[in-house]
């Protein structure tokens, strides 16, 4: 059986997909805590039927094999916002997700909610020390958070923001609106601080991205070109075989 | 293809963000004026695959599952509270808040609004009002032959008639104070108003613990810093460009698609 043309498929198919990717880390190259994406592909081998010698009786197909992101810290941006904090270290902040279980996050703009618990600027309650709520009374005003995560007002300690870390070897799920979710472990490591009146970029590198554009499309169009020379290989064979007949 | 989709949320976002920071520069030489900022977070994911999905017939587990994003939205556009510089004009009736706290103002409506925009003038009922000719609340009413007013860092308004040697108090400015400032709504004209977000306002004289000082002669500058803003400007517009070319690389591989034979 022909296998060209499938191969081709799988080969644009794979393109598609990775511009959709770099297209998401583009979009969102200005969004706080954001972990910038990428493909990865391997190869699906199949054998030719046919009398070919060892070695190039095979043919590969690409497999998307899952996305992976990128732990490197994105750069401190300056808010001047009291509430605002960035992570320095391999550190998450754990929110109540939307359905009562933990997420997890680094976009660390937070607020107060009217009922005195501390969330982030999209309602998610933070999660403090044993996953109970930062709470305060609403005389008091004036917060500040250390660099351990201590909660303190002037009347007092308020609690403390805990840090986690995904188990190394795991794949965090994306939840959307900044939030992750897979098996974490609180970490207790001093080299993690948080530093508030800042907050996390993203660590998308635009120029690595607009590259990787590029070779996507040079890429997609030189396999579609491949195509029509092998088409009209095709065409071409097929003319020339129905003359010898003659 | 969804590269389109993506990128034409991340220019939305950019074209906001360009809004936000216009807005910004625009009011940098307005009294007690507080600098926006827009954040941003990634929109839901299409799970194409789970993590820890089972791949083969023999218990191979996804290391990692396959999810695209969708592109990006806007979070929200929230104040932030720094202080602004405090600018010497010498003004009888201009104060200027020194840490914490919000003027009180009676809307025309009845209802309150505060502000940090501190130049105050005497109304023709000789009540300390704003530029806009509301109220300040706790009333103070300025007699017609004041010669001079001292306002305290604490509050007290004191007056010396004509004819008279003493300074008499004849009314104080108390500030309001809000557990999240960042939640208080916008009004324009320098006038924020209470939210469910903001909290309810707790008052205060200025001084006291929680609440700034009051300088009389002096008005609170923007905190916008231009330098930042413009920074802030020049990334904002590169995304917007870099979001643009994706969309020109998605239709050049749609033109490609098309060329097939």
């Amino acid at each position: 059986m022909d296998i060209q043309p499938s191969i081709s498929l799988s080969h644009a198919a794979a393109l598609r997909r990775r511009l959709d990717v770099v297209a998401n880390n583009i979009a969102n190259m200005n969004t706080a805590g954001f972990r910038r994406e990428d493909t990865m592909f391997g190869t699906h081998a199949t054998r030719i039927a046919g009398d070919l010698p060892p070695g190039m009786a095979r043919a590969a197909h690409i497999m998307d094999l899952g996305i992976s992101f990128d732990r490197k810290a994105g750069r401190m941006i300056p808010t001047g916002s009291p509430l605002d904090i960035a992570i320095d270290g391999d550190g998450w902040l754990a929110v109540e997700g939307p359905d009562g279980r933990p997420a997890y996050t680094r976009a660390g703009h937070l607020q107060v909610l009217p009922t005195g618990e501390l969330a982030l600027s999209s309602g998610d309650i933070v999660r403090g020390e044993g996953g109970a709520p930062i709470l305060f009374a609403p005389d008091e005003t004036e917060i500040d958070i250390g660099p351990d995560g201590t909660v303190t007002t002037p009347e007092g300690i308020a609690g403390r923001i805990e840090l986690w870390t995904f188990r190394p070897g795991t794949a965090p799920e994306r939840l959307g609106g900044s939030l992750y979710r897979g098996l974490a472990d609180p970490v207790d490591a001093p080299n993690t601080r948080l530093r508030a009146g800042f907050i996390e970029g993203s660590n998308v590198e635009p120029i690595a991205e607009m590259t990787r554009m590029i070779d996507i499309l040079r890429s997609y169009q030189s396999g579609q070109r491949l195509n029509d020379k092998i088409s009209e290989l095709r065409s071409q064979a097929v003319e020339r075989l129905g003359r010898v007949t003659q | 293809m969804r590269s389109l989709d993506i990128a034409s949320t991340g220019m939305l976002a950019q074209q906001l963000n360009v809004e936000v920071i216009s807005n910004n520069i625009a009011n940098m030489n307005t009294t007690g004026y507080k600098r926006a900022r827009a954040e941003f977070q990634d929109l839901l994911y299409q799970t194409v695959a789970r993590p820890g999905a089972e791949t083969g017939g023999f218990g191979q587990r996804r290391a990692t599952g396959i999810q695209i994003g969708t592109g990006v939205e806007t979070a929200g556009v929230y104040r932030i509270n720094e202080q602004g510089n405090l600018n010497a004009t010498g003004g009888r009736f201009d104060l200027a808040i020194d840490g914490r706290g919000f003027l009180r103002v009676e809307m025309p409506t009845g209802e309150d609004a505060f502000t940090r925009a501190g130049s105050l003038q005497v109304s023709a009922e000789g009540d300390l009002v704003t530029p806009d000719g509301y109220r300040v609340l706790p009333g103070a009413t300025i007699p017609e032959d004041a010669l001079e007013v001292v306002i305290s860092e604490a509050g007290a308004i004191q007056v010396r008639r004509a004819g008279e040697t003493e300074l008499v108090e004849v009314g104080e400015i108390e500030l309001a104070s809000f557990q999240n400032e960042a939640g208080l709504n916008a009004l324009g004209a320098n006038l924020v108003a209470e939210t469910e977000a903001s909290g309810i306002p707790i008052f205060g004289l200025p001084g006291e613990p929680g609440f700034g000082t009051l300088r009389q002669g002096f008005l609170e500058t923007s905190n916008v810093n231009p330098v930042a803003e413009i920074t802030s400007l020049i990334t904002a517009q590169r995304a917007y460009e870099m979001n643009s070319r994706v969309i020109q690389t998605a239709d050049e591989m749609m033109t490609t698609l098309g060329q097939i034979r």
